[in-house]
């Protein structure tokens, strides 16, 4: 096991940040490596940060006055807990020494900087289940196009479950997703005719599922949870600076989609430059870093109007595997699911239909009978 | 209420710059970089309407140091005997003598005898990467005695310019990086004459021409800022090598100051004088202004930082 690290120590103090606490038993915990470590240095304070907590100052409170009687006044007296919010400390439990205050406002101030999360949406496990069985059923099944199986692109973490049985096992996707069997069985049930369930309990898409597909992808937007930016500097950066900017950010669980992914993939698609960059962001948890966009144009904004015409789309991967490929460049790219939905959702149908063709030969795209 | 065209007129860089060419001695070209506006203007002439900019001066930087004074005397020499004269606003007008305390005596600025209303303004190289205050040093010449001023940032000016009809033009980069390096902070000094009618900061003013510069260089190249942060490198390696990391650390400091919402009225003040500067021919909204500027502190400032605070660590 790993020795125990704060966040910052320095000669005097010690301190333990945590962002969006939302269970006491979380506190529970730091609070006693503090105090473990307060009695190997019998000079230091330490301080529990609580950045932008959920829990209540009066379950703060209780809890706290519960450790009252736990540790020997030499440890608690030197023990406390600040909350940070809007960018100053609210709330301080315990033992906090004046020569502290700014301290703790800085290593507050820098944490907050550097691990500003976005809380995303609760996943919709039934869309990530959909897509990851037309992701196999593209690189398993004779009747799919052998382009996307061909890839000669490595994975860039984990490889996709293989089909070691008849079908694949609801206990590998499970695993793939990171959900339970339960949902994982809800959403297969979900897939309709296209799905075969096999005597040995594997399963398999047997045909391209239509008519879930179909459903899907009218409600993509808000089951990818995604978010459309803007240029308002009147001088908007093309997505191919977007697109060499990611590089340079060397995120691991960020991978291009998009027109770009798709012509990785399928090179003839009749399209000359890029009207927008989409990037799939890889978030199995429950909040993601998207400090990044400033990175790659401070003149980028959030919207949400249709009438505008966005220069960056950011879609959350929300299943447990990414299955991202890397190229030589070390840059990611997303599956060909996502990006056949992004072209779609994009408006580009005539591009979407030549795509959909390039994975989906026809006659496999088929309404069941 | 000041005249609204007090400091400012509008001039024609290639045009003004092309008469200086032909009014220094020919020697003396060597040793010419131009700075300011009319550098600005002319790499930019594209971009601007009517390839006007609206500026008073004419900023010639003298380099190397060792040369500077010669070639200025030689310089305001000819430029007498062709007719040109001193600026006729006081102190500029009156030359001092021999017995003149140095920090009487007057910069050299001079109109040409074609009618232009703006003048020609020497400069030099500071003597030492280590001068980062102003300095001056005695000029004389057959009309008086005048001073070359030097401030600290200037010594980047000079550091690999274009050059263009035999003299040196400032990268727009390096004039950016003049101004940054000095004004770290936002100091209540104003500007000698206001600027269409408005007393502006003298800090404001020149880390607006930042911001300037900036826009001016994302409209050629939307990519042309990433650049920056290793062309700054090199300058502050080669002129400041003692202390690069120092210099490198805090020149975006002034920038940050400027955008921070607590110094909304500095940043006003710094948008005039772009809009009725550099960028008259194409006004930016305030908004556009402040994204030139997060633009320059994402793509070329906070790069060089953390360049410098992760070789450090």
């Amino acid at each position: 096991m790993r020795p125990y690290e704060p966040d910052y120590e320095d000669d005097v103090i010690i301190v333990e940040v945590k962002h969006r606490l939302r269970a006491i038993r979380a506190l529970r915990a730091v609070i006693l490596e503090l105090a473990s470590r307060l009695t190997d240095h019998p000079n230091k304070h330490a301080y529990v940060l609580l950045i932008d907590s959920g829990v209540s100052p009066k379950s703060l409170r209780r809890e706290w006055d519960s450790y009252r009687d736990v540790f020997r006044d030499e440890i608690s007296n030197r023990l406390g807990l600040a909350c940070y919010r809007d960018k100053k400390l609210d709330l301080v439990l315990g033992s906090l020494r004046e020569m502290d205050l700014n301290r703790l406002q800085e290593v507050a101030a820098k944490d907050n900087r550097h691990r500003h999360l976005d809380r995303l949406p609760e996943p919709d496990y039934s869309g990530e289940i959909l897509r990851l069985m037309i992701l196999l059923w593209l690189l398993t099944d004779e009747n799919a196009s052998d382009i996307v199986a061909s890839n000669p692109l490595p994975y860039a973490q984990d490889e996709p479950p293989v089909r070691d049985r008849q079908g694949f096992s609801i206990k590998g996707l499970e695993e793939c997703i990171g959900t339970s069997y339960r949902t994982v069985i809800r959403a297969l049930d979900t897939l309709g005719p296209a799905l075969k369930q096999y005597s040995d309990r594997s399963v398999a898409l047997t045909a391209f599922p239509r008519m879930a597909w179909e459903k899907f992808v009218v409600l993509a937007d808000t089951s990818r949870s995604t978010k459309y930016y803007a240029d308002r500097s009147g001088q908007p950066r093309s997505p191919l600076s977007l697109m060499q900017r990611v590089l340079a950010l060397n995120r691991q669980d960020l991978a291009i989609g998009g027109i770009a992914g798709a012509m990785r993939i399928f090179p003839d698609l009749d399209l000359i430059g890029l009207p927008r960059l989409d990037l799939h962001i890889h978030a199995p948890g429950s909040s993601t870093d998207l400090s990044f966009i400033r990175k790659l144009d401070p003149a980028l904004k959030e919207t949400d109007a249709h009438d505008e015409k966005p220069s960056l789309a950011i879609h959350f991967l929300r299943r447990k595997k990414s299955y991202f490929r890397i190229d030589a460049d070390k840059r990611l790219w997303a599956d060909p699911v996502e990006c056949l939905i992004d072209l779609l959702t994009m408006r580009m149908d005539y591009q979407a239909l030549q795509f959909r063709n390039a994975i989906v030969p026809k006659d496999a795209y088929k309404w069941p009978t | 209420m000041a005249n609204v065209d007090d400091a400012l007129i509008l001039v024609n860089p290639r045009e003004v710059l092309e008469e200086i060419i032909y009014a220094v001695p020919p020697d003396t070209r060597e040793n010419l970089t131009i700075i300011g506006s009319l550098a600005v203007g002319l790499r930019y002439e594209g971009q601007i309407r009517g390839m006007a900019v609206r500026t008073k001066d004419a900023d010639c930087l003298l380099s190397p140091r060792m040369e500077a004074v010669d070639a200025g005397r030689a310089i305001a020499e000819e430029l007498v005997r062709a007719g040109w004269t001193p600026d006729e606003t006081p102190p500029w007008n009156t030359p001092g003598n021999r017995h003149t305390p140095i920090k009487d005596l007057p910069v050299v600025r001079l109109r040409p005898p074609t009618g232009g209303k703006w003048f020609m303004e020497l400069l030099a190289v500071p003597e030492s990467a280590k001068d980062f205050g102003r300095t001056f040093a005695k000029l004389s010449t057959s009309i008086g005695y005048f001073v070359l001023p030097s401030f600290g940032g200037l010594a980047v000016t000079a550091f690999e310019p274009d050059r263009w009809m035999g003299i040196s033009i400032a990268k727009p980069e390096m004039m950016a990086l003049a101004n940054m390096l000095e004004h770290p902070e936002i100091r209540p000094e104003t500007m000698s004459r206001p600027i269409h009618g408005r007393v502006i900061k003298r800090s404001n003013k020149d880390l607006g021409r930042v911001l300037a510069i900036a826009l001016l260089a994302e409209k050629e190249s939307e990519d042309s800022l990433l650049a920056w942060s290793v062309n700054w490198r090199a300058a502050l390696t080669a002129v400041y090598p003692e202390d690069f990391t120092m210099r490198a650390i805090h020149m975006g400091d002034g920038i940050r100051i400027l955008l921070s919402p607590e110094h909304a009225e500095d940043f006003d003040e710094a948008h005039h004088t772009c809009i009725y500067g550099l960028l008259s021919s194409n006004p930016p909204t305030h908004e556009q202004l402040r994204l030139a500027g997060e633009r320059l502190l994402e793509d070329a400032i906070n790069p060089l930082k953390n360049y410098i605070e992760e070789s450090q660590e």
